[in-house]
Parts: structure tokens; C-alpha cells; sequence
């Protein structure tokens, strides 16, 4: 399983925002812009809708995950391909979510099994986004280079 | 997640040195006053509140006078006794987390005067403390290269104590099964299934 499809795989679960802990209601800006990331999320990153691109991601965007390249053409031939009907919801949501300013933080819980033991065990992903004028500008996440 | 703490700790000398320097180099000119921030991030959306520079100055000197100079003494300082850690490597207990810390550094250091390396991004929300670290290891794949990624750790704080505590670990790539191995030899209660 690559990288891309393993991503998919760990967010396939995925459906509501689903914040733990409860954090105060954001601001009407930042309400908008984690909605702005959340959408984002779903149709493009999730579903592969990378046509979908232009209308969430400015186009100096600026990707620091380590594989998929530094702009938006890279991420939209990273993420772009095997695109799959977009659904309402994700079935799983993050277990913590919020926007501070023009970030969104979104922290997710995966589950995998231990390579030596088997053993299942639960780990957090993290993805930053910054937004600003209605755009997504850049996006950090937790990933390494796999070997 | 201990493995980079010990990286940071490492480098502690060298970056303790440049820090002051760092900071008056590389801040972004919009970096909220007082938080240690060293980044060319946009950051000048970020206005916290009263709790939550609160929380993140807490969060600050948690890893600065706890976690890097090896201050073991001060767990009830900053660690509710109930703490959840969601690293899966990790003792589920606080006792087990500073037993787990002292076994790696025997002998406090000075207290440090800042915290190291110094965040490329700290965001706060209510009770929630992100720190964000730009981080570069060699390149598995060719390791005459390096990649650059980010690290995360993330607290939440109750009644002025650290309740939860998030971070990278995991079992692969980010995996630190020292700490697995360490605490089962140990023989406690509260070590993660290995």
C-alpha cells in the first residue's frame, strides 16, 4: 500500500468533526475557514477530486509534506488519479479540531497494528492549514518520508 | 515524542548559544510579543487570550524546565495526576513517564533559560496548546539526503495542569521501542501493551 492510498486508508473512516476536547465556538471567520479546510479535506484530499483544486486552494500554495512536492501542481498530481464519488460525510472526524486566526488545526487518531507484535495500537496524525481570503495558502502535516 | 526531545537536548548547547540570536533574526515580525517563535510563518492572525497565552507560557516551561533540564521534581507542577498520554510508547502514568525520563537523564541540568529548539509555530485554542517544530532527518530512501517534515506536540490543560498530552509517536517510523522495552524490563503496571 503507498503512501497516498494508506492516507486514504487511515481517513476512510472519516465522516462529522468530531472535536474532543469541546473548544469554544471560533469566530465567524474562523468558523468558516475550518468548514473552508473541512470540505477541503472531504472532496479533495479524501475523495481525489483534484479538479476541485482551484476552488479551495490558492494557486501560490505552499504543501510542506515531505512527499508530495512543494506546490499545487505537485499536490494535485500526488492527490489527483483515482478520484471516488464524493460522499456527504467522512466516516471518522477528527479528534481534535480547531481554528486559531487563519489556522486550522485538525488532529486525527489511526489505528494500526504493531509491525513486530501485531498488537493494535492508536497514533495521531496532524494537519495545519492556513487560510486566507477564502483560499487554503499552505499545509503542514506530520508525515515522513516512509522507507 | 522523546527521541526528538533527546535530538533537541543534544543540540541544546549549540542552539542555547544562538538562540538569543535566532530569535532576533528569524521571528516573524508579527509573532505574537512573548511567545519563543522562531519562523517566516505568516503568523500575525494569531491574538490569544488571557488563558491562552497563559496555557502556552505553561506549555513553554513544562518542556523547558521540566522535560529538557531533566527537572523530574517538578511533575506535580505541571502534570495533573491523572495525565493521559496518547503516545503509544509511552508509560500510561505520569510516575511512569518521569521514571521512564530519569533512567535516560540520571542528573538534572541547569535550569535552561529557554526552551530548545525553539517552535516554528505555537497555536492555542481555549485549553489547547499545538507546538509546531520544522524538523530534517536524513532521507531513508538515500541517506546521503535529508527532507525536511514537522513535528507535533499537543497539550491540553485543566484546573492549570497539563490533563492530555499528544504527539508522533507511533510503532514505525516515528516508533521508539527503547521506551517499550525499558518500562517492561522495569516492571511496572502502566507500560503500553508491547
Amino acid at each position: 500500500m503507498n503512501l497516498r492510498n494508506f492516507k486514504r486508508v487511515a481517513w476512510a473512516a472519516v465522516v462529522a468533526v468530531a472535536s474532543l476536547p469541546a473548544l469554544a465556538a471560533p469566530t465567524a471567520a474562523e468558523a468558516k475557514n475550518q468548514q473552508l479546510v473541512m470540505n477541503w479535506y472531504r472532496e479533495v484530499v479524501f475523495f481525489g477530486h483534484t479538479e476541485l483544486a482551484s476552488k479551495y486552494m490558492a494557486s501560490s500554495y505552499i504543501e510542506h509534506d515531505p512527499n508530495v512536492g512543494a506546490d499545487l501542481s505537485s499536490f494535485v498530481k500526488h492527490y489527483g488519479g483515482s478520484p471516488k464519488p464524493i460522499q456527504a460525510k467522512l466516516l471518522k472526524g477528527p479528534v481534535v479540531a480547531f481554528a486559531k486566526g487563519d489556522y486550522v488545526t485538525l488532529v486525527w487518531e489511526r489505528d494500526d497494528k504493531d509491525p513486530k507484535s501485531s498488537t493494535p495500537y492508536k497514533y495521531n496524525f496532524y494537519d495545519i492549514v492556513r487560510v486566507k481570503d477564502g483560499k487554503i495558502q499552505e499545509h503542514w502535516n506530520s508525515a515522513r518520508v516512509a522507507p | 515524542m522523546l527521541n526528538s526531545r533527546i535530538h533537541g537536548i543534544a543540540a541544546g548547547a549549540l542552539a542555547a548559544l544562538g538562540c538569543t540570536f535566532l530569535l532576533a533574526q528569524e521571528s516573524h515580525n508579527d509573532a505574537p510579543a512573548g511567545i519563543p517563535l522562531k519562523t517566516t510563518y505568516d503568523v500575525s492572525s494569531l491574538k490569544y487570550t488571557p488563558e491562552e497565552r497563559k496555557n502556552i507560557d505553561m506549555a513553554v516551561a513544562y518542556y523547558r524546565d521540566l522535560v529538557q533540564s531533566h527537572n523530574f521534581t517538578l511533575r506535580d507542577k505541571f502534570l495533573a495526576p491523572d495525565e493521559v498520554n496518547h503516545n503509544p510508547n509511552d508509560p500510561a502514568t505520569p510516575p511512569g513517564l518521569m521514571a521512564m525520563l530519569q533512567s535516560r537523564f540520571p542528573n538534572p541540568d541547569p535550569p535552561h533559560k529557554e526552551i530548545d529548539p525553539v517552535p516554528n509555530l505555537i497555536l492555542a485554542k481555549d485549553n489547547v496548546v499545538l507546538i509546531m517544530y520544522d524538523s530534517e532527518d536524513k532521507d531513508p530512501r538515500d541517506p546521503s539526503k535529508t527532507y525536511k517534515w514537522d513535528r507535533f506536540e499537543m497539550l491540553r490543560f485543566q484546573n492549570g495542569k497539563i490533563q492530555e498530552h499528544w504527539d508522533v509517536g507511533d510503532r514505525r517510523v516515528n516508533s521508539q521501542y527503547w521506551k517499550i522495552e525499558w518500562c517492561t524490563k522495569a516492571g511496572r503496571k502502566d507500560c503500553p501493551t508491547p
